[in-house]
């Protein structure tokens, strides 16, 4: 049984290889960016707007309010990368709808990937914020024998995003193959049908999680 | 369920690839397009709320013009009202001014056409009664008003006391002229030399006399010298006839009342 769609491999050179996750990931990618073009080609600033800009306009906003909801007071300085992670797992697991599709985060690679982006950012927001020695700092606090607890955490926490959203993803679809083989007619489509629901749901509690520790991050000094 | 390598670093750089494409084709344009929808809304509140203050503004200062212009036309009205009760106290004197120059005029007018009727009443009267008496004479007496006329005056001449003969003798006794003697009639040389003679005999002066004709004294004889007059005619007696008529009119009027 296929568990990861990195096993699907189109290409291969070397260590370079072309393998679904990267396909899926750049179909996303694509659908994402196009629509985004398409729906902010004409934006009006009028109070008559069209109904895409209005959903694009509600998404952003809602999206602002989380951050700020979270404990960024400017939630537009972590727009792009908090809601660039919802986007991307949330119309991940969305395509799942579409035959044949494998969403590219069901690929540990991928998670891992996002887990790592996740604890960078973290110490740079950080950084930016407070300074590296101001930041470096927040390890050794209460005390220095804290020190190895904090960077244990730090791994874990990272860790745990990436086989949380890992997990999650790619039960859903082993679940799906699974109850095929078992009632082909019935449960498959509930199945999905759910699984669209937990996808969402994985992808505002990775967003938010990635905000909360940024937050951590940011503001432990204050 | 390996993790490959490749994969995880090709995600890191999709990821970081898509975050930038979305910023810069997603949350950048929309968060624009929703700061400049912000702030046109502040802008049309801020001028709603400009357009407001002016206009509150403008009421205030039109309301006070309004008061302003109530304020100008009651006065006016004031003294428009003043002007025309002035104006028309002056055209109701000058009417009543009028009225009374007229009412004047017309009593003068009546009086004098009354005065008129009157004169010309007592002329016909005293003609009247001269025919008459005339007439009267003739027929009973046999003697003409003239001569009658002529003898009363002598016999008046005759008749006037001695302090009023002395005065008039003195008068005509210093006058340079001749004593003028007018009747309405023409004397006979007879009655011209009797009243000469009468005159002499009365005043014992010797008179120059000029004889003049009198129509308006109807009937009658009058002598004049410096002033001094002797006189009858019936144009006296006919004053006194009237002054008794006036008072016989003047009692009838009151008994008709």
């Amino acid at each position: 049984m296929r568990v990861s769609p990195d096993e699907t491999v189109f290409w291969e050179y070397g260590v370079v290889k072309l393998n679904a996750t990267l396909v899926y990931t750049w179909i996303v990618m694509a659908i994402l960016v196009v629509g985004a073009y398409w729906a902010t080609r004409r934006l009006s600033v009028d109070e008559r707007r069209s109904r895409w800009q209005s959903a694009l306009e509600i998404i952003v906003i809602t999206t602002l309010g989380q951050i700020r909801e979270i404990g960024l007071d400017r939630p537009e300085k972590y727009l792009g990368f908090l809601g660039t992670i919802f986007l991307f797992v949330a119309v991940s697991a969305l395509l799942t709808v579409v035959p044949i599709y494998e969403p590219p985060t069901a690929s540990l690679s991928t998670t891992v990937a996002l887990a790592l982006t996740v604890f960078v950012m973290i110490p740079g927001y950080g950084i930016k914020d407070r300074g590296l020695m101001g930041y470096l700092q927040s390890y050794v606090e209460p005390t220095v024998v804290m020190l190895p607890f904090n960077i244990i955490g730090e791994i874990a926490r990272t860790i745990a995003l990436a086989v949380r959203l890992f997990g999650n993803m790619m039960s859903g679809g082993m679940i799906v193959g699974v109850l095929l083989t078992l009632t082909p007619l019935f449960f498959p489509a509930i199945m999905t049908a759910f699984g669209l629901l937990t996808g969402v749901v994985q992808a505002y509690i990775f967003s938010v999680l990635a905000g909360v520790y940024i937050a951590a991050a940011v503001r432990s000094h204050s | 369920m390996a993790i490959d390598w490749f994969t995880v670093g090709a995600q890191i750089l999709n990821f970081g690839l898509l975050v930038w494409l979305l910023k810069r084709f997603l949350y950048r344009p929309v968060l624009a397009a929703i700061d400049a929808r912000e702030q046109k809304l502040v802008a049309s509140l801020q001028q709603a709320q400009d357009t407001k203050a002016q206009a509150e503004r403008e009421l205030l200062e039109f309301r006070s013009q309004v008061a302003e212009l109530q304020t100008k036309r009651d006065e006016l009205m004031r003294q428009t009202h003043q002007q025309a009760q002035a104006e028309r106290r002056r055209l109701v004197d000058e009417a009543r001014a009028e009225a009374q120059r007229w009412s004047e005029h017309q009593h003068q007018v009546v009086a004098a056409e009354l005065q008129k009727l009157e004169n010309t009443f007592a002329k016909a009267v005293q003609k009247e009664v001269f025919a008459v008496s005339r007439k009267v004479m003739e027929e009973l007496a046999a003697v003409s008003l003239e001569t009658r006329v002529v003898e009363v005056f002598l016999e008046r001449l005759r008749g006037i006391g001695e302090p009023e003969k002395g005065k008039l003798a003195m008068a005509w006794a210093k006058s340079e002229g001749p004593v003028v003697v007018r009747t309405t009639m023409g004397l006979t040389p007879q009655q011209k030399s009797a009243i000469a003679e009468t005159l002499y005999d009365t005043f014992g002066v010797k008179l120059e006399l000029t004889w003049e004709s009198a129509p308006e004294l109807v009937c009658g004889i009058e002598l004049w010298a410096v002033g001094q007059k002797v006189a009858w005619n019936i144009g006296d007696r006919m004053t006194s006839l009237e002054k008794v008529a006036a008072e016989w009119m003047d009692a009838e009027k009151k008994g008709n009342r």
